[in-house]
């Protein structure tokens, strides 16, 4: 068996582990509205400058609405954390949660509309 | 001679503590993976078993109708037995024995029986009914006694026993009798499980009917049974997936805490033997360090072979952390469920404090760590990276840090001296307050500031702490070592370090990083490729702060 000694730049591995990416502390695993599809927008709130970068980044990414998906995919951390920061987000009333199932019956009506118009 | 001894107790010590945590996380690693592994394989050959005891009892009027697909579930049997077999043998050499490689043994040896057995069906001298309690025997019940498992394998010889009366005319009375026991043991364990198949009430109304009088086997009896066999296995299977899936938390426990006796313990005593050694070094100025008489009495001992293999030891450490933290990210990446990332990530935080240790031994016996940069990186990374080193990293803020790039060589000293001072922070301000790690330009270079709401410190204690800081050893006990530790750093990467009490109290520890460190942000950001895995974005952010 070879002993590596030394990596160097990536092969170092991520200089900031994820646990400490997701900032303050571990998934919760509490039950929310948090559905892989659900979208995140911003809400009315100012952003404080307690903010930690990953968060930053969340709140400039949900300027347009984005799914939980998509936000974990852009920032690259696994869906448990990313719904971690997404409450904390929520609780300070930093972003807004629409249920994709709250969106439905609006976009079946304007098919409908857009059926009607045909 | 006594520092051999000492060495040699503390390995033993070491060994002590270590071995049964590994021991316990060897064993669970290996339970789950004998039980992943094996139990898939006992299912197929139970159902293999099944179908083949299903086709053998089958009524056949004239001994030449064998009936299609015989020999082919024959086959089908065999070659489950065999992967069976051979999974079994070669789990039951490599690991302990647990309940599913026992299950999958005793399964194997009652199937060596099958060819005789088949011998017996086909020249016919065998009565269907010995036939079937032949191979109800065999199957046995390696997939465990709980009530949902019993309940589909007693549903499975119920319908084997109407296959074989199937062609009969009706059942014989010791057919009967026989599928009364069956029923009734299969309905008291179907409650006792709470578990209703689809299809229920049609098998118990055929059921009763046959019990009570004498008749042919309803049409309707195999596509009922059918569904109940098939929901009552995925049932079971979703059940015993469901259990394992609870005690993941438990192994990952286990594993991160072998790692943590186990890496902890050998940091420990691969940093007593270092300071034995360094010693041994400085024995030449004996009167500032009084031990050093005792320990220079192992200096012809402590040879240059016992330095080849502590570093060896040490890079062996290395690897293995790297390693683990690598894997701990995988696993971390992967996993959907919130409760065991929670888990993953403490296991994580451990191991990477594990990784902090092993690196600051290495750099204060003057070596060099295994993890090197050769491209600038963000401070700010840096920062964090030192703030998540820490036990309580979670009152760390590091948000205000103004952009700028640390070049890649004091990569590991500046997070380290960090780590030591933001650790100092967290331990003597109150707990639940918070540790803020501020950075912006100076005219030296650029200023981190580690600021705490702490009691500060007196005159007289920050007289102490700039001597450690400029004092090449450590003094006895341990309340200054972090401190010793973060001088020794900062005089290497030529880094300053000043302490004073804040207007507001607290303390504040500024750090002067001189400008022949620094890389301008505009240039580091011209540099392909981000070296720290980090998304670009988040680099960029934290200016705008």
């Amino acid at each position: 068996m070879t002993w590596d000694e030394t990596w160097y730049d990536e092969d170092s591995g991520p200089l900031v582990r994820l646990y400490a990416r997701t900032g303050n502390g571990a998934p919760t695993g509490a039950p929310d509205d948090f559905e892989l599809n659900a979208l995140i927008s911003r809400g009315a709130h100012p952003a404080s400058a307690e903010l930690s970068p990953v968060e930053s980044v969340i709140l400039r990414l949900v300027v347009v609405p984005l799914s939980v998906s998509e936000i974990a995919a852009e920032v690259d951390l696994p869906l448990g954390a990313v719904r971690t920061l997404l409450r904390g987000l929520h609780d300070g009333g930093l972003i807004e949660v629409r249920r994709p199932a709250d969106s439905m019956p609006h976009v079946l009506e304007q098919l409908l509309t857009g059926l009607r118009s045909l | 001679m006594k520092a051999r001894l000492g060495v040699a107790l503390l390995a033993v010590l070491w060994a002590a503590a270590t071995v049964p945590a590994v021991a316990t996380a060897v064993r669970i690693v290996s339970e789950r993976a004998a039980a992943d592994r094996m139990t898939p394989l006992i299912g197929r050959a139970v159902l293999a078993l099944e179908a083949e005891r299903r086709l053998s009892v089958a009524a056949r009027p004239g001994r030449s109708a064998v009936p299609a697909g015989f020999a082919a579930q024959r086959s089908r049997t065999d070659q489950a037995g065999e992967m069976l077999r051979r999974a079994a043998d070669g789990w039951a050499s490599r690991v302990r024995a647990t309940e599913e490689t026992r299950a999958a043994d005793a399964l194997v040896r009652r199937m060596t029986g099958l060819p005789a057995l088949r011998a017996a069906v086909d020249d016919g001298r065998m009565e269907r009914r010995t036939a079937l309690d032949s191979y109800t025997g065999i199957i046995g019940s390696p997939l465990g006694d709980s009530a949902l498992t019993r309940t589909r394998e007693l549903l499975s010889e119920e319908d084997a026993l109407l296959a074989a009366a199937a062609g009969a005319a009706r059942l014989t009375d010791a057919d009967r009798l026989r599928l009364a026991e069956l029923a009734g043991a299969r309905r008291t364990l179907q409650a006792t499980a709470a578990v209703t198949p689809p299809a229920a009430d049609r098998l118990r109304s055929m059921e009763d009917a046959l019990i009570l009088r004498p008749g042919p086997v309803p049409d309707g009896w195999s596509p009922a049974f059918n569904t109940a066999n098939t929901a009552l296995w995925d049932t079971r299977t979703e059940a015993a997936r469901e259990a394992r899936d609870d005690s993941t938390p438990y192994a990952v426990a286990a594993i991160a805490w072998a790692c943590l006796v186990g890496g902890a313990g050998l940091i420990a005593v691969v940093a007593v033997l270092m300071y034995v050694r360094r010693f041994t070094r400085r024995a030449p100025a004996p009167a500032t360090v009084p031990e050093a008489a005792a320990a220079g009495v192992a200096a012809p001992e402590a040879g240059p072979g016992l330095d080849a293999l502590l570093r060896d030891l040490e890079r062996r450490n290395q690897s293995l952390v790297h390693r683990l933290l690598r894997l701990l990210d995988g696993l971390a990446r992967h996993e959907s469920d919130d409760e065991t990332l929670g888990e993953l990530f403490r296991a994580d935080h451990f191991a990477n404090r594990i990784r902090r240790n092993l690196e600051k031994a290495i750099m204060l016996a003057g070596d060099l760590p295994g993890r090197r940069w050769s491209r600038p990186v963000p401070l700010a990374d840096v920062v964090r990276a030192a703030a998540s080193e820490v036990p309580e990293f979670e009152r760390v803020s590091t948000s205000r840090i103004a952009p700028v790039h640390l070049t890649g060589a004091a990569v590991t000293g500046t997070m380290h001296l960090l780590a030591e001072l933001i650790e100092n922070a967290t331990t003597f301000a109150p707990a639940q307050t918070r540790v803020r790690v501020t950075g912006e330009p100076a005219p030296a270079g650029y200023e981190v500031t580690v600021a705490d709401v702490g009691p500060g410190m007196t005159e007289d204690d920050l007289a102490t702490a700039y001597a450690v800081l400029s004092d090449p050893s450590p003094r006895p006990g341990g309340t200054w070592w972090g401190l010793y530790a973060t001088g020794r750093f900062a005089e290497r990467l030529g880094i300053e370090v000043r302490l004073r009490n804040a207007p507001g109290g607290g303390l504040e520890a500024s750090v002067i990083i001189p400008a022949a460190l620094l890389v301008d942000a505009e240039v580091a950001a011209a540099v392909p490729d981000d070296a720290t895995g980090e998304i670009p974005a988040i680099a960029g952010g934290v200016g705008r702060l």
